[in-house]
């Protein structure tokens, strides 16, 4: 019954009613899109949808390395509405900041009423991923990236952001979406292209993850800007 | 060590939340001129960067730098450069700097050391509340562009009906020559449109063809009506341009379903208050008739009341007969749907509550739309079983 924590901040939560993923509650009390709040010896967790959410998939499907940690600078492109990034900030916790960038208003709009208003680790940021210099100012060097964007050279995004905003050593998360890259394509083709990408922009791979079946046509790729 | 030896050299200048700083290549910070700790005005002073223009804390920095011999001053971030030019220096504008990366390496540190804020938590809790902030004024911008758009949808919604209209109303009278039944038994155009492109002559209205369209319960009235029709024999040359007529009109209105899609996206986008409280479609006809989100905000009730009633509004002034009680807002259901005596009471409140929202979406961005239908809604289940 006791939580079986699997990496810094996340844990498995076990009941008659099944097990799941969670994250401890950095806003006990509040939640942010349907997910369930579970109380064990007094701390509260919020469970992770693998199905709403490609980290928690990518740590179903085995993910070895866990980038994020507590204390952790962290830009996340393609934020949306704040589902991912809810968890990243309670995985992260009061010592770390995330800065969420997306380019469209109405999801940042829910990001900033829903999630950034009731926490203080979660800076809300209009803008497009493809121009990092457009919000340099409001965003340090981070430790991580996590790119979800959902476009055609999500790759390149990835290097041009770790260009002005990663530290060196610093980690990437990205999605790649096999689809929106190249359709006709063979998945794995679409994801070894982009995989390759990051290596020339500077990144060696840790790992990479398929996302069947909870995400289809999706892989989870793991990387780490060579110091 | 700096004085006149300097005389003509470059310095290079950051632009941080926290304020303005010179640096030279070796990454000694020798001038800077801070932001007051206040995100208001910091992003006030970003804003005018943005625009091109210097602000206060930028013109003394260039102050400074000017006293001291520093004639150009070196930058990465492009977007300075008309600020900077504004504030009397040269520009020189380099891919990598050095000192900026530096800067935004060590920018807490930096923060504290200058006393900007208390400690590095300080700082990140300074930096959202910027972010916050110009992320409110972004998403409004963005908003307000939008409403552009759908202004010029509405305004084409507009023009399509009436065009529909009247294209509808000859294809009735036409195709009415051979079978003015059925103008009876089917009063929605779109499927008049369909009817006459499908079947033609009136001859082919047989219940297996009529099956096919999937017109639910309408079937048996139209058959009837085509039972023992009085009209006359159809010509084929008329027959092929009633039918082409006909064909024209059902894409029209299927263009007109799309278009009315894409306001309801773009509305509910750009005016999330008003869409909640008028619905996306008359949203963006108030807008319309309004000119824009702000003078729609900066209306008084009154006048959204009657948004729309400006010839009636004018026929009262002129011949003083009573004014309108209602404009476009007779569209809401929260006003038609009352007996007509307490019409004018409703088109009152939900004015009120449609200026509300509109200044909403317009100045403050806060989500109140979803508050204000409630109240709209429960107001009008309340008088609904108040009258029974
Ligand atoms: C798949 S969704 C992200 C879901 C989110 N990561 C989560 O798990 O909660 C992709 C998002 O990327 C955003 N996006 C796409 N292209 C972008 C760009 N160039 N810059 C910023 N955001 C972008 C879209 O608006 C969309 O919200």
């Amino acid at each position: 019954m006791s939580p079986k924590r699997i990496f810094p901040g996340v844990y498995r939560l076990e009941s008659e009613a099944g097990k799941a993923l969670a994250t401890m509650n950095l806003t006990p009390g509040r939640r942010f899109y349907g997910e369930q709040l579970v109380t064990v010896d007094g701390v509260e967790y919020r469970t992770w949808n693998p199905y709403r959410s490609k980290l928690a998939a990518a740590i179903r499907k085995g993910l070895g390395v866990m980038p994020l940690s507590r204390g952790d600078k962290v830009l996340y492109l393609g934020v949306a509405s704040g589902t991912t990034c809810s968890h990243v900030s309670d995985i992260i916790g009061v010592g770390g900041h995330v800065w969420g960038v997306d380019f469209a208003p109405r999801p940042i709009r829910d990001l900033i009423e829903g999630l950034a208003k009731h926490r203080a680790n979660v800076s809300p940021i209009l803008g497009d991923a493809r121009r990092p210099r457009t919000y340099a100012l409001n965003v340090p060097k981070v430790d991580g990236i996590y790119a979800d964007v959902a476009q055609p050279d999500q790759a390149g995004i990835v290097i041009e952001n770790a260009r002005v905003f990663l530290k060196s050593g610093g980690w990437a998360v990205m999605a790649v979406k096999s689809r929106s890259i190249d359709v006709t394509k063979a998945p794995q083709r679409v994801y070894e292209a982009e995989i390759e990408k990051l290596r020339e922009g500077g990144f060696e791979i840790v790992e990479s993850l398929e996302l069947d079946p909870f995400e289809k046509d999706h892989a989870l790729v793991v990387a780490r800007l060579k110091s | 060590m700096n004085g006149n030896a300097e005389s003509g050299s470059q310095i290079h200048v950051v632009e941080t939340l926290i304020g303005i700083f010179a640096l030279t290549h070796d990454n000694d910070i020798v001038e800077r001129v801070l932001y007051p700790r206040d995100a208001k005005q910091i992003n006030a002073a970003l804003e005018r960067h943005a625009a091109g223009e210097p602000s206060k804390e930028m013109s003394e920095m260039v102050e400074k730098l000017v006293q001291r011999g520093f004639e150009t001053v070196i930058i990465s971030n492009e977007h300075l450069a008309d600020a900077l030019r504004g504030a009397g220096v040269n520009v020189e504008i380099v891919e990598d700097s050095g000192p900026e990366d530096f800067v935004r390496e060590n920018i807490e540190s930096i923060a504290v050391d200058f006393r900007a804020v208390e400690d590095k938590t300080q700082y990140y809790a300074l930096s959202r509340e910027v972010s916050v902030l110009r992320t409110r004024k972004d998403i409004q911008k963005a908003q307000s562009e939008r409403g552009a758009t759908i202004i010029q949808t509405a305004q084409l919604l507009n023009e399509l009906d009436k065009s529909l209209n009247v294209l509808s109303g000859k294809l009735r009278e036409w195709y009415g020559l051979h079978f003015p039944e059925l103008s009876r038994a089917v009063d929605d155009h779109k499927i008049y449109a369909l009817l006459v492109e499908r079947l033609g002559d009136r001859s082919n209205f047989s219940p297996e063809n009529l099956g096919e369209l999937e017109l639910g319960d309408r079937v048996k009235g139209i058959l009837s009506a085509s039972e023992d029709s009085m009209g006359a024999p159809l010509l084929s040359e008329d027959e092929e341009h009633l039918r082409s007529l006909a064909a024209n009109l059902v894409s029209l209105y299927s263009y007109r379903e799309s278009l009315e899609a894409l306001i309801m996206s773009i509305a509910e986008e750009a005016v999330p208050n008003l869409s909640v409280v008028a619905g996306p479609v008359l949203a963006a006809k108030l807008l319309e008739k309004a000119g824009g989100l702000k003078k729609l905000a900066m209306m008084p009730s009154s006048t959204v009341q009657i948004l729309g009633a400006e010839k009636a509004l004018f026929r009262s002034k002129m011949t003083g007969a009573k004014p309108p009680k209602h404009g476009l807002i007779f569209q809401h259901p929260y006003v038609h749907a009352k007996p007509r005596k307490l019409r004018g009471k409703a088109a009152r409140t939900l004015a009120a509550k449609l200026s509300l929202a509109a200044r909403a979406d317009a100045f403050t961005g806060n989500p109140i739309g979803a508050e204000l239908r409630r109240q709209l809604d429960e107001d009008a289940e309340r008088q609904a079983t108040e009258s029974v």
